[in-house]
């Protein structure tokens, strides 16, 4: 079966397999193209465009999965950054027409709460089961939305300090110090005021850089540095740079 | 204005950035500049003092601070908030330099075996410590003092009380 000879077929409907590496199953953000992958089935899986995630389906027999642009990040945290969308009707709509039988769209409890979809609502001609336990397991999901941001801003600031040390270390390693404090402080500030900063993520970090610098020109912190406000424009750009980290990534393909 | 990056391009970014924090940030250096230095207080000395600067005056010159001598002592002396002074240690030097201290009621001074004073340098205690700095109960200091020909004792005057160093003679 092909895209190229079923003309029914949704123009995004991709194949397996999906290939895992040695770290797939670490990686905070792993992005997949989204679409549909899989044989066209009547049970339709709606989750994020997370490549462990789709893998994990992939495994079981007879699911369809449509990945949602959810930046690259698992169905939990996508959904507790508000990244997922509900999918949109046309597209659903059209599976159904494709398919030609009841399609059942299976969502987790996250998603479920997130676009009000109750378990046994009719949506888009299909019906919705919200199953928790089909979704790859996960320490993270009964955790409020809040608690699941606070752990992806943190892990991700811990990422990114992995890779910020090689070329701080060749500059200065002296500067390591200071950009883990004020990167760790950021990523909490702006797990918690993620639902209240301006929508986007380039504005949601320029607010917590800002807020952030405030506090440590507050604290008379920057007196130590010979270019404070160049160091200031430095945690600033580090909080945006945070903040639009945590709205995923596109996938390479 | 939200289009994502890829993980390739967002990965090039942070290293980016890395460099740029890496230059941004440079501490300011620990010591001060000369002009940040405390005020000297004059230091009389007696003309039997060596110093670098011979002089034949009867009357007393002036050590300048910073100025390199051909030898004297390096005392280190322990500071109470509440309590006489001690005199820790006494080394000879064979070169020292008189250290600027900021002026004050305590006094250190070079005595000979009639109580008459060869030389006297006035400093002031400090009993903070640390970074940022909080009080403390005592604080060490270290002077450097001139030879003296008839030096006989090291005196350290403060308000809580006074301590001598008898020299031992050669």
């Amino acid at each position: 079966m092909s895209s190229q000879k079923n003309n029914f077929l949704p123009p995004d409907w991709k194949t397996y397999p999906i290939d895992a590496d040695l770290l797939s199953s670490m990686r905070l953000i792993h992005p997949v193209s989204k679409g549909i992958y899989g044989m066209l089935g009547t049970q339709l899986v709606l989750t994020s465009n997370h490549q462990d995630s789709v893998r994990h389906f992939s495994e079981m027999d007879g699911i369809t999965i449509f990945a949602l642009d959810g930046g690259g990040f698992s169905v939990d945290i996508a959904a507790a950054l508000g990244l997922l969308s509900e999918p949109k009707e046309s597209d659903l709509r059209k599976y159904i027409e494709t398919v030609g039988r009841e399609v059942t769209f299976y969502i987790p409890l996250c998603l479920s709460s997130a676009w009000c979809w109750k378990d046994g609502d009719r949506k888009f001609g299909g019906n919705v089961c919200v199953k928790d336990d089909m979704f790859p397991d996960s320490k993270i999901r009964k955790l409020p939305p809040i608690f699941i941001r606070l752990y992806a801003a943190v892990r991700l600031a811990f990422a990114q300090l992995f890779l910020l040390f090689f070329p701080i270390a060749i500059m200065n390693i002296q500067a390591f110090i200071p950009t883990a404090v004020f990167l760790l402080a950021a990523a909490v500030i702006i797990a918690f005021l993620w639902n209240l900063l301006p929508v986007g993520g380039w504005l949601k970090g320029a607010g917590v850089g800002l807020i952030t610098g405030m506090f440590i020109f507050a604290l008379g912190y920057l007196r130590i540095f010979s270019f404070p406000l160049l160091f200031l424009v430095g945690v600033v750009l580090l909080a945006i740079w945070l903040g639009r980290q945590l709205i995923g990534a596109r996938s390479f393909l | 204005m939200n289009q994502r990056f890829t993980l390739p391009v967002q990965w090039s970014l942070t290293l980016l950035l890395g460099l740029f924090l890496g230059y941004v940030y440079q501490p300011v250096p620990a010591s001060g500049t000369p002009t940040d230095l405390p005020e000297s207080p004059t230091v009389e000395v007696s003309p039997n003092v060596h110093s670098s600067t011979p002089t034949s005056s009867p009357t007393p010159n002036v050590l300048m601070p910073y100025e390199t001598l051909p030898g004297g002592w390096l005392v280190r002396a322990q500071f109470y908030r509440a309590a006489p002074p001690e005199i820790e240690k006494v080394t000879i030097l064979n070169k020292i330099r008189i250290a600027a201290l900021s002026a004050g009621e305590n006094k250190i001074a070079i005595l000979n075996k009639d109580g008459q004073i060869l030389f006297a340098q006035s400093f002031a205690i400090d009993f903070l410590g640390g970074d940022p700095p909080k009080p403390v109960n005592y604080q060490t200091i270290i002077f450097m003092l001139p030879f003296a020909e008839g030096a006989s004792e090291i005196m350290i005057t403060t308000v809580n009380g006074k301590a001598i160093y008898v020299i031992p003679k050669k």
